[in-house]
């Protein structure tokens, strides 16, 4: 089965993307701040991370940055989903090692195209 | 002898040295050597006995070794052993003999007897026997295995050595062998004891010499000294007293006394000879006083004369020195001139004048004199040099005073007059006056006149002259002056311009390289001031960009633009860093300065762009947040529409769904409200509909309100007396603040717990106290509490939603009645907000102080 990571604060949007991803199967982590998400990803080996920029504790970008730098997580996929869309953001992200970005509000339909593409 | 005695100090006492030494030296000799022989006989005796207990033991040896072989031929019938022990007589023999030669002693003489008879005894009795026994034991005519003494008895030799009476007998005891053992080793043993006791004494000799040479040399020693002491030092003490005496005579001699040494030049030794010399130096001395007063005498006739000559020669020279007076005064009058050319050349403002006139005066000799300026609309300006007011208005107001006459005139006007008597002056005499125009050289109208006085002497042609070419010199030197003073005044204006500019400017000058730069460049970097301070003026262009590089943290942009400014690639467009680590954000641009088409010079200006870049900063800060918060429920609205139009869903989630989006839209809207009314606030736009209002039954309505939608908190008002809380407030605004604390209040304290509000009045004011017994806020959150859409950042305080702009607002709403707000906090323990709003008839007073 599919491992997904949803580091996300809002829980609003956390319940959006959760029932829309369950629906298609996936087995889904939750963290609602950037320390928690941190945790998770050091223990578990996920398929994907989906993570919001901001946070509390630890921005999304922040905890890429340390994942990145743990063995054997280099090559885990993410997917940052946030409300900063600006070029210099998607830029940032992607120097950090962010995969895919995903500006809000965005279509959850879309969303599940897109995860089941990276997925697969 | 005694008189070769007396002819040389010290003989007497040398010659009892030497002898002292020579039997002194005789002595040692005889001592060391009787001393010495003793010592040499100790030796001799002592190898002497050494040999004797040598030969000694060899003797006692040898006998052991005869004995030794005789029983062997006993034993085991070797003849050879036999033939061994017999070979030791001889040498037995040959020791004896050595004892007997150096016999020296009655002991002596014994031993070697008892050595001799020993020997006979041995050799002659015992051997034999043994040797007998020994061939009648091989013939088998004895045949028992140790020796029987009968046996012994029946064998020829014994029986005849019996007879001979060589041997004791008797049948009792059998023959005596063991007697003349026993006796020749007791005899062994009492020699060897007695050298031994020998060796004793002689060493005991020997040390004794030894100590005697100890003390001979120790002896020798002392008595030297003694005799050091007891000749020597009484010797010396008697010549010193003779030669101090000498001296004692000389330093009287000094004095001038006489001096009689005639008891010591009888002498015969070197006293004897140092006296009469001193005595014919005495001689000589008198002589010599009595040539030399003589002499005296004949100079003070001479000096007398001299002195004669020199007051000749006195006179002469006061003539020349009146001679050099008047030259020095020709030559001051030239250096007064010469100052005063200098003086004009030089000066460049009024302080110049009053020099100007006292050195005119001294140079034409005259008493008092003036400088008069004529002033635009015919006002005059005057300084003078000895002279009072009184005279000086005389001077200008008189219609026929010299200056009022030349200034008709225009041209120099000379006057001589007697004065009166009531003058300080004891005698009636003449007062001469010139006043001299001064003109412009540029459109040759008078502008200033020369006053001079003098007395006694009128002018004379060459004081004149004087003082026409000084008015010429003056002329152009005033004119100077006045340019001067222009560009001056000039300067200090351009410069108070430039100080007074917010934007920092250096200016470079291409013709000179100097550097112009404005206060306000010093303001900007204070590091100039540290550097400059002391060589200000001396700082060229390129220390100046160096040092305001260093603190730029684009140094290379700086640079790099800077590098540009003296080149044919000259920067139009401006260039934008920051100081000091981002201390200052500056905007620097560069403007050549063309004259008639020549680049005269090139301007570096610096304006301070920190706010302009800090505003734009916090406003692209400011939409880029409001963005975020936007989006944030408009994602949730957009997604959960989107799964409800598209997707079959059960009604639970559709209830759900709905209530999201409901809530969410809700959210929306108070965060549109509330940053429009920051922005409204903020801008300034807010209008405030004040009034009159008792806030007390305001505050008390809300409570009802929050009381009934929160079961889990207890609501108290506290007020301080019973007068009205008056406040000259906008009603709804006060609702909008008192709602936002009231719910921040139940919002942060999620378990519930009391919420109490306490009215107060102060001198001035009505504070309002919200306090809650929630979460708190922790110290380092609470500077930046009152920023817009700062949340405090921690899990307690997420749970809680909010817009992040409700105390902002609480902020401009109390400003907005010039009021504050402040808070209080202790984390887990709770939070208190306080707002202190001027009270109604305070702010009526302050608000319309014109009208009352």
């Amino acid at each position: 089965m599919v491992k997904i990571l949803l580091a996300e604060d809002e829980e609003v949007l956390r319940m959006l993307v959760l029932d829309t991803l369950e629906d298609e199967g996936y087995d889904i982590d939750e963290a609602p701040d950037g320390l928690e998400a941190y945790r998770l990803i050091e223990q578990n080996e996920y398929d994907l991370v989906i993570v919001d920029h901001m946070m509390p504790g630890m921005t999304g970008l922040e905890v890429i940055e340390k994942v990145r730098k743990l063995p054997g997580r280099q090559h885990t996929k993410v997917m940052m989903l946030t409300a900063k869309s600006q070029q210099s953001d998607r830029d940032c992200a992607n120097e950090i090692g962010v995969d895919y970005f995903i500006s809000k509000p965005f279509s959850p339909l879309e969303l599940v195209k897109i995860i089941g593409g990276i997925v697969n | 002898m005694n008189r070769w005695f007396k002819q040389k100090l010290g003989r007497d006492v040398m010659f009892v040295l030497y002898a002292f030494l020579t039997i002194a030296l005789l002595g040692s000799v005889f001592t060391y050597t009787y001393v010495d022989n003793r010592l040499e006989a100790n030796e001799s005796r002592l190898r002497d006995l050494d040999e004797r207990v040598t030969r000694l033991n060899a003797l006692w040896d040898e006998w052991q070794g005869a004995q030794y072989a005789s029983r062997g031929y006993l034993l085991f019938g070797d003849v050879a052993a036999l033939e061994r022990a017999r070979s030791k007589e001889n040498e037995f023999q040959q020791e004896i003999n050595w004892f007997k030669s150096v016999i020296r002693t009655r002991q002596g003489e014994i031993f070697a007897e008892d050595l001799q008879n020993f020997h006979d005894f041995y050799f002659d009795v015992i051997l034999p026997v043994t040797f007998e026994y020994g061939e009648a034991r091989q013939n088998g005519e004895v045949t028992e295995t140790f020796i029987d003494p009968e046996t012994v008895l029946s064998l020829p030799t014994a029986q005849r050595l019996i007879e001979q009476g060589v041997v004791q007998y008797s049948p009792e005891r059998g023959i005596d062998t063991l007697g003349p053992i026993e006796q020749i080793e007791t005899s062994l043993a009492d020699y060897q004891t007695l050298m031994e006791s020998e060796k004793e004494k002689v060493y005991a000799e020997w040390r004794q010499n030894n100590g005697i040479l100890q003390f001979l040399w120790i002896a020798s020693i002392l008595s030297f000294a003694v005799l050091i002491l007891m000749f020597v030092q009484p010797f010396l003490r008697r010549q010193s007293g003779l030669i101090s005496r000498l001296s004692i005579a000389s330093d009287r001699l000094l004095k001038g006394e006489i001096v009689d040494l005639s008891d010591q030049m009888v002498r015969e030794d070197e006293i004897g000879t140092m006296s009469r010399s001193f005595n014919k130096m005495a001689e000589t001395l008198r002589d010599n006083e009595r040539h030399l007063i003589e002499k005296n005498h004949e100079l003070q006739a001479q000096q007398e004369e001299l002195i004669a000559q020199q007051e000749e020669l006195q006179a002469q020279q006061q003539e020349l020195e009146e001679i050099l007076e008047q030259t020095q005064q020709n030559e001051q009058h030239l250096a007064y001139r010469n100052e005063l050319t200098e003086t004009l050349a030089a000066r460049d403002s009024l302080t110049a004048y009053p020099e100007i006139i006292e050195k005119l005066v001294a140079i034409t000799d005259s008493e008092v004199g003036a400088l008069v300026f004529v002033g635009e609309s015919g006002s005059y300006s005057v300084t003078s040099h000895g002279l009072n007011e009184t005279l000086t208005r005389q001077l200008l107001e008189s219609e026929n005073s010299v200056l009022t006459r030349a200034m008709t005139l225009r041209t120099t006007v000379h006057s001589s007059k007697q004065v009166a008597s009531d003058h300080p002056l004891p005698y009636p005499y003449y007062m001469y006056e010139t006043a001299v125009p001064v003109h412009d050289p540029t459109d040759d109208t008078v502008i200033a006149f020369i006053y001079l006085v003098r007395y006694k002497d009128r002018f004379t042609q060459t004081q004149m002259g004087d003082i026409t070419s000084f008015a010429r010199q003056l002329s152009l030197s005033l004119l100077r002056m006045r340019l001067f003073e222009e560009m001056t005044r000039e300067k200090g204006k351009t410069e108070r311009i430039l100080d007074s500019i917010r934007e920092a400017v250096i200016y470079v000058e291409h013709a000179t390289d100097d550097v112009f730069v404005n206060r306000p460049l010093y303001e900007m970097f204070p590091e100039l001031d540290e550097i400059s301070s002391n060589e200000l003026n001396e700082l060229s262009w390129n220390e100046w960009r160096e040092t305001i590089s260093t603190t730029v943290d684009q140094e290379d942009d700086f640079l790099k633009y800077t590098e540009r400014l003296f080149t044919d690639d000259f920067p139009h467009d401006s260039v934008s860093f920051s100081i000091r680590k981002g201390e200052m954000n500056l905007q620097m641009y560069a403007e050549r300065i063309i004259v008639g088409g020549v680049s005269k010079g090139t301007l570096l200006v610096f304006r301070d762009i920190t706010s302009e870049t800090e505003a734009e900063r916090l406003k692209s800060e400011f939409i880029s947040t409001i963005s975020h918060e936007l989006r944030t429920p408009l994602s949730s609205i957009y997604g959960f529409t989107e799964l409800m139009v598209k997707k079959q869903l059960p009604n639970d989630k559709q209830a759900k769904y709905l209530e999201t989006i409901h809530a969410e839209t809700e959210r929306l809207t108070h965060l549109v409200n509330d940053f429009l009314d920051v922005q409204r606030m903020e801008a300034g736009s807010q209008m405030y509909d004040r009034e009159q209002l008792d806030v007390e039954p305001v505050i008390r309505d809300m409570m009802t309100f929050y009381e009934a939608s929160s079961l889990k908190h207890q609501f108290e008002l506290i007020t301080s007396d019973d007068r009205p809380y008056e406040l000259f407030a906008d009603c709804q605004k006060f609702k909008q603040l008192m709602s936002n604390l009231l719910s921040n209040a139940v919002k942060y304290s999620p378990n519930g717990g009391k919420i109490t509000i306490e009215l107060a009045h102060h001198d001035q004011s009505v504070s309002i106290k919200v306090k809650d017994e929630g979460i708190g806020i922790p110290s380092e959150a609470l500077d930046r509490l009152f920023d817009k859409f700062y949340r405090v950042d921690n899990s307690d305080s997420r749970e809680i939603g909010g817009t992040g702009l409700g105390l902002p607002i609480c902020q401009e709403i109390v400003r907005g009645h010039a009021g504050q707000i402040h808070v209080e906090s202790v984390q887990h323990k709770g939070s208190t907000f306080t707002v202190v709003i001027p009270s109604y008839e305070h702010a009526i007073r302050e608000e319309t102080p014109a009208t009352v």
